[in-house]
């Protein structure tokens, strides 16, 4: 373990217990409806939780498929970067068989993929390579939101420092994370994937990337509230 | 640097701080700001200003949130976009939060994380009640409600020769000397409550209504004292008043000992009574409170009323959808039932439903004038949407949007009847 993995599980620790607090506040805080149900609370939140997130039953989806889509990656390369970087601290060896970027560049690799499969080459170097290729895609995601902030003015109207801060940090996390992949034998991928991690870490309490909390509870709060006023269920058959 | 707040706006950030629970925090915390919510408001589609996205409504009262009440907004507020609640902020209040939402709530089931944007909306109006910035013109109908007993400060002799005079053509259509409206009448099993628009301007809708309790052989009354079923201190924020409201039809249904409340055909009464009666009281009603839209679906289902084949509805008809009674307030099929039942051209709008959109009177529109261009402005696209249908009649279950629906009918030279469920259902009696 080097003081780049301490200094991370510290951070990882700092970031749990400061969401653990508001998650805390969040159960305290609940309030009690007196309205007799129409439908179901339960029925409600399974749907908020499903049929209700589905593209084509939110316009924020459809009307917007591109942005739409580009989030959806730029959020799945954040959960697979925050899944390797876990594993990479659980188990240090993780897929450290003899690395892909070590003797050619990248591009090279790419054209010569297909002989090297058959000539037996570490299934890690082909995870990794593919990995790493996605996280590029999924950073591309985050960049192309982030000038899309930078240039929509009603959007730009919208934002504070804190969105483009959270924004730059998500995607830097996916940048380093995709050299660890492609580049581990690259002495600064790792410190530099730990370092951003920290930061990231470090800075999610107090932002906008809370939201990964409350998210779950808005989904929550909106499937309680219609489906007791028998708006939202599972049996619905459009909405 | 913290400005100096005055009374009044300390005021209102106690009153903000009693209010954060559970769901008030999440829905302050949760907006990303991606934006993707305008394409579902009618404010941000008529006129694509920053201040007409519900994001940026959410975010007003988030500031204030974020300011006093996390590390970031007090420690480093450029950071988080935290502000002070002071006069600039105030300002912005009033025109976003009263000037530029119906409080329809279409952009909440459409907004990527789920942010009820309404619930924040009304919270922020709250919080101006507390300092006394409610626009006038919709103070005014609150005061009214809760001096005279109804908004419209309809005397209440007028309301009562105005029912005297429509048992009188009751009679005569119905050719039965016996029939009534009755007036404070007890021991009966419902009181019924209306919209004051009714008895002021649309006064036939009352007797169609009691023409159908009449056929369905029921017994009900309607009270003289309290009989109006809206409730503008909802949309302005004032719980008190909000209460004093609920507190008074509940009693008066107990006084004439009836079990039921019929709500009457109007939005964002039905929701007040039905949704957020109960918690304003801190208890559950000791009576039923049933939307007439749901009664009328239910005398029909049970054949307690029957249209007269001769008599159904042949011009091609359509549903404007009140906000509150059906994305608000689940009422969805029921009118849809009951259209079916009586007209044999029905057209839906697109879209419909709970997805519908708000035809621009809502969250208290109508009674404040100073919106006025605003509020015609966004009712192009029910306008438009009424088009498309090629209705030349659209049923609406609420007063206020007949009102509406009514000013868009003028303004956009539609040339269609705008009439309430109990007027189309008679019609077919
Ligand atoms: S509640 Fe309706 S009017 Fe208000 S922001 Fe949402 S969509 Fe727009
Ligand atoms: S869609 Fe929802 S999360 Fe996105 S900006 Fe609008 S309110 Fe915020």
């Amino acid at each position: 373990m080097t003081i780049y993995h301490w200094i991370l599980l510290a951070a990882i620790f700092f970031c749990i217990a400061a969401c653990f607090m508001w998650f805390i506040k969040l159960m305290q805080r609940r309030v009690k409806d007196y309205a007799e149900a129409k439908g179901s609370d339960i029925d409600g939140v399974e749907y908020s939780c499903t049929k209700a997130m589905l593209p084509n039953h939110k316009e924020s989806a459809y009307k917007h498929l591109p942005t739409y889509t580009a989030g959806i990656i730029f959020h799945i390369g954040l959960f697979t970067s925050f899944i390797l970087l876990l594993l990479q601290l659980i188990i240090p060896e993780f897929l450290n068989s003899p690395p892909l970027g070590d003797k050619y560049r990248i591009a090279i690799k790419a054209m010569s993929l297909a002989r090297e499969f058959s000539s037996g080459r570490e299934w890690q170097d082909w995870l990794r390579l593919i990995l790493g290729l996605c996280l590029c895609v999924s950073s591309c995601c985050g960049i192309a939101i982030l000038a899309k902030r930078f240039m929509n003015k009603t959007l730009k109207d919208l934002s504070n420092l804190d969105d483009y801060i959270s924004n730059m940090l998500v995607t830097l996390f996916q940048i380093a994370s995709a050299c660890a992949m492609l580049f581990p034998l690259w002495a600064p991928s790792k410190p530099m994937l730990f370092i951003v991690a920290t930061i990231l870490f470090l800075y999610i309490p107090f932002g906008k990337l809370r939201h990964f909390i409350y998210f779950f509870a808005a989904r929550i709060h909106l499937g309680i509230f219609f489906g007791s006023r028998g708006v939202w269920s599972m049996k619905n058959k459009k909405k | 640097m913290s400005h100096e707040l005055t009374d009044k706006q300390k005021k209102a950030l106690a009153f903000f701080d009693s209010r954060l629970n559970s769901k008030l925090i999440t829905h302050l915390i949760s907006c990303v700001h991606c934006g993707l919510c305008g394409t579902s408001c009618a404010y941000y589609i008529t006129e694509e200003r920053p201040e007409n996205l519900p994001a940026h409504k959410v975010d007003i009262v988030a500031r204030i949130y974020r300011r006093y009440h996390t590390f970031a907004g007090k420690h480093f507020p450029q950071l988080t976009g935290a502000h002070d609640l002071d006069d600039e902020l105030t300002t912005e209040m009033i025109d976003s939060l009263f000037g530029r939402c119906t409080m329809c709530g279409r952009c909440v089931a459409h907004c990527s994380i789920g942010v009820d944007i309404p619930f924040v909306v009304r919270t922020g109006r709250m919080m101006l009640q507390q300092m006394g910035l409610v626009p006038k013109s919709i103070q005014s109908t609150v005061d009214a409600a809760i001096n005279t007993g109804n908004n419209m400060a309809i005397p209440k002799q007028d309301f009562i020769d105005t029912i005297n005079w429509l048992n009188d053509d009751l009679q005569f259509e119905l050719d039965d000397d016996t029939v009534t409206i009755p007036l404070d009448k007890h021991d009966v099993k419902m009181l019924y409550t209306v919209n004051p628009r009714e008895p002021k301007f649309f006064p036939l809708s009352i007797s169609a209504m009691a023409k159908i309790f009449y056929l369905a052989k029921e017994s009900w009354t309607l009270s003289t004292d309290y009989y109006d079923i809206t409730n503008y201190a909802y949309f302005v924020g004032d719980e008190e008043g909000a209460k004093l409201l609920t507190e008074r039809l509940i009693n008066e249904t107990l006084k004439f000992g009836a079990d039921t409340l019929v709500l009457g055909e109007c939005g964002h009464g039905s929701r007040a009574m039905r949704w957020e009666g109960p918690n304003w009281l801190g208890k559950p009603y000791p009576v039923k409170a049933i939307t007439v839209v749901e009664l009328i679906a239910q005398y029909l289902r049970e054949g307690r009323i029957k249209p007269d084949p001769a008599k159904l509805i042949k011009e091609r008809v359509t549903i404007h959808d009140p906000c509150n009674l059906v994305r608000n307030g689940g009422v969805i099929d029921e009118q849809r039932y009951i259209i079916s039942q009586c007209c044999t051209d029905f057209v839906e709008m697109e879209p419909h439903g709970i997805d519908n959109f708000c035809c621009g009177g809502g969250g208290g529109q109508l009674a404040m004038s100073e919106y006025n261009d605003r509020r015609l402005r966004i009712g192009k696209i029910k306008a438009d949407q009424i088009t498309a249908t090629g209705a030349k009649i659209v049923v609406t279950p609420c007063h206020n949007c007949v009102d509406q629906l009514s000013g868009i009918n003028l303004e956009y030279k539609l040339g269609v009847q705008i009439k309430s469920i109990a007027e189309i259902v008679a019609d077919t009696l």
